[in-house]
């Protein structure tokens, strides 16, 4: 299973990298800094979920979510962002994404995103 | 200005955001975060932009990170997130799970790119409870741009240097520590005079309801 983590921050990349070695060994983790990149890269490697943060410099998370899901109906995009504004988890939610977890990634944000990458069926 | 009433509930609202800021700050390092209670004071500016009142004076003299976050739509302002550049050295450290070393000497520590870009993760974490709540509160949508970081050298004469953009006017402050690990941090958020406006009449519309 390929996950694409997208983060312009290289200790969120970190963060998430260790985590998903540690409790999903048998996943392979792909990264990306910018939106774009992030794009072309999901379509070359078609990952089996997609972890991203909304504010990054250039192309936003919430225009990638876009590209992603024009591109494939079906992806599963989690975001990860400190932004807590309920207005902006219901526009992430309404534009397709599969969950909204808010930064830092304590015990609890962890938690829930192993779990919802385990109990989602993906391709 | 603000009338007792009006400080006292807005003093009250930050403190609860500034607590869930700290909260996120304490799972970050492991660490019980100490607040002192935030100070609300409202600036006015005179015409040649100086401050009618002296601003909170934000270290003794020295090197600082400032890490920022402007945010903009009806809700408009800067927020700021300061500690002294040895202190921030700590901060990184135990961010990364590394051990804390004191810097003895005098001389301004190194920094390189990750502890810049973990910096700039801390404050965007802290900076976005805080104004993320306060725009939920306002039942708006702020719009953040990039975090900016700057190492920057501060004298005792230039202690207000962050604050030079005038149509700031509402500063919201408060300083914390960590239980732990000495690094004591300021957090700061300048809010437009506009927005000061709006946020008064939804505090008094509290206040009469």
């Amino acid at each position: 299973m390929k996950i694409l983590v997208v983060d312009d921050s290289l200790f969120s990349q970190k963060m998430l990298i260790r985590l998903f070695n540690q409790y999903l060994p048998e996943s392979e983790v792909i990264v990306a800094s910018q939106a774009l990149e992030a794009f072309e890269l999901y379509k070359k490697e078609q990952p089996a979920f997609v972890i991203t943060d909304l504010l990054m410099p250039e192309v936003s998370g919430q225009e990638l979510i876009r590209l992603i899901m024009d591109y494939d109906s079906h992806a599963n995009i989690i975001v990860i962002s400190a932004d807590i504004q309920k207005s902006t988890r219901a526009e992430v939610m309404a534009s397709g994404a599969l969950a909204f977890l808010n930064k830092p990634l304590t015990d609890e944000v962890t938690g829930e995103l192993l779990t919802l990458i385990k109990e989602t069926p993906h391709a | 200005m603000l009338n007792p009433m009006q400080k006292d509930a807005l003093t009250e609202i930050i403190n609860v955001y500034i607590g869930k800021a700290a909260s996120m700050l304490s799972e970050m390092v492991n660490q019980r975060v100490i607040l002192s209670v935030p100070e609300v004071e409202l600036i006015a500016f005179t015409q040649d932009g100086q401050p009618s009142k002296q601003l909170p004076p934000i270290f003794s003299s020295g090197h600082i990170i400032s890490s920022s976050i402007r945010f903009g739509q009806t809700l408009k302002g800067k927020a700021f997130l300061i500690f002294p550049a040895d202190q921030a050295k700590l901060l990184v450290n135990v961010c990364l799970g590394e051990e804390p070393v004191i810097q003895e000497s005098e001389e301004l520590v190194a920094f390189i790119d990750t502890d810049f870009d973990v910096l700039k993760e801390i404050s965007n974490v802290i900076l976005n409870a805080i104004i993320g709540e306060l725009s939920n509160f306002m039942d708006t949508r702020v719009h953040y741009s990039l975090p900016d970081i700057e190492l920057i050298y501060v004298s005792e004469s230039e202690g207000t240097i962050l604050l030079k953009e005038n149509t700031y006017l509402l500063l919201l402050h408060t300083t914390f520590l960590l239980s732990e690990t000495p690094v004591n941090g300021f957090i700061l958020i300048a809010l437009s005079m506009n927005s000061v406006s709006w946020l008064l009449e939804k505090i008094d519309a509290l206040l009469e309801a």
